[in-house]
């Protein structure tokens, strides 16, 4: 295992992009579920979307909150490509336990997404 | 002459995703796969932490839905996920051994159902549980026939 893959961040070669709740998501090889139409994986662009539904919440509340991600319903509505990915994730719903995250994955175009999903998130508060 | 479950096969091929996890190939009996598999360090929540994020569980539950669907058809023919609901229980840690067992419930119309959980091999806790919903036969050709002809385009 390479040293720079170190946690899933790095695996899924994502970032938080000066666009709150945008996330630009960078092909890896090891992101292809079939290779022979080079298409992303079900489950790699579902662990983005969870990763990204995380982090949105972070960063309206702030690092001192703890995310535990509770379930995640995927559409898949699109063959994807070996290509980057661009993730929008929306809080729905922000109440003192729990988060309500929409997120939107798409490659070429925005009102074309690959996938769309929602995302419920415990939200852990320090005493 | 023993046919080998396509699971196998695909678990020991130099598949860019799987060759990355080591997934070990248990069985398959009653339409039921069993995988283990060890959260690996590259899915640590935080470079510090000793758990593994959500999405390693998500990207092995849609491994294992994927391969048992290839398990009933007998092939590695393409399909796509359609459809996956996963609910996480508590991570995984890093190190720790887990276990997907995943159920072909059926199929109507080109459409495969599937569940699957996953368990520690430890303690047997629950780790997490999904339903996948699979299109079989996508536009992308079979994996032998692609494997016959590399240079064939997919139709």
């Amino acid at each position: 295992m390479e040293d720079t893959k170190l946690h899933v961040a790095n695996w899924l070669n994502v970032s938080a992009s000066s666009e709150p709740g945008l996330f630009q998501h960078r092909f890896a090889d090891h992101h292809i579920g079939n290779p022979f139409i080079r298409s992303l994986h079900g489950g790699v662009t579902a662990a983005l979307s969870e990763y990204c539904a995380e982090q949105v919440v972070l960063q309206e509340l702030g690092m001192t909150v703890r995310c535990r991600l509770t379930s995640n319903s995927m559409n898949y509505l699109r063959v994807t490509k070996s290509e980057d990915v661009f993730v929008r994730a929306t809080i729905t719903r922000l109440s003192r336990r729990m988060a309500f995250v929409d997120v939107t994955c798409w490659q070429d175009d925005e009102s074309n997404p690959v996938t769309h999903g929602q995302c419920n998130i415990r939200i852990i508060r320090a005493e | 002459m023993t046919i080998e479950h396509p699971a196998k096969v695909l678990f020991t091929s130099q598949h860019p995703l799987t060759s990355e996890f080591n997934l070990e190939f248990i069985g398959w009996e009653n339409k039921l796969l069993t995988v283990t598999v060890t959260a690996p360090q590259s899915f640590a929540t935080t470079e510090n932490s000793t758990e593994a994020h959500t999405g390693f569980t998500t990207i092995i539950l849609d491994t294992v839905m994927g391969s048992c669907v290839f398990g009933e058809m007998g092939t590695i023919q393409p399909i796509a996920t359609i459809k996956l609901t996963t609910d996480h229980i508590r991570p995984a840690i890093i190190g720790e051994a887990i276990i997907c067992t995943a159920r072909y419930d059926g199929e109507i119309e080109e459409i495969a159902y599937v569940s699957a959980e996953v368990r520690s091999q430890k303690d047997n806790s629950l780790i997490a549980t999904a339903l996948g919903t699979f299109m079989i036969g996508t536009r992308a050709r079979p994996l032998g026939e692609v494997v016959a002809d590399p240079a064939g385009e997919p139709v």
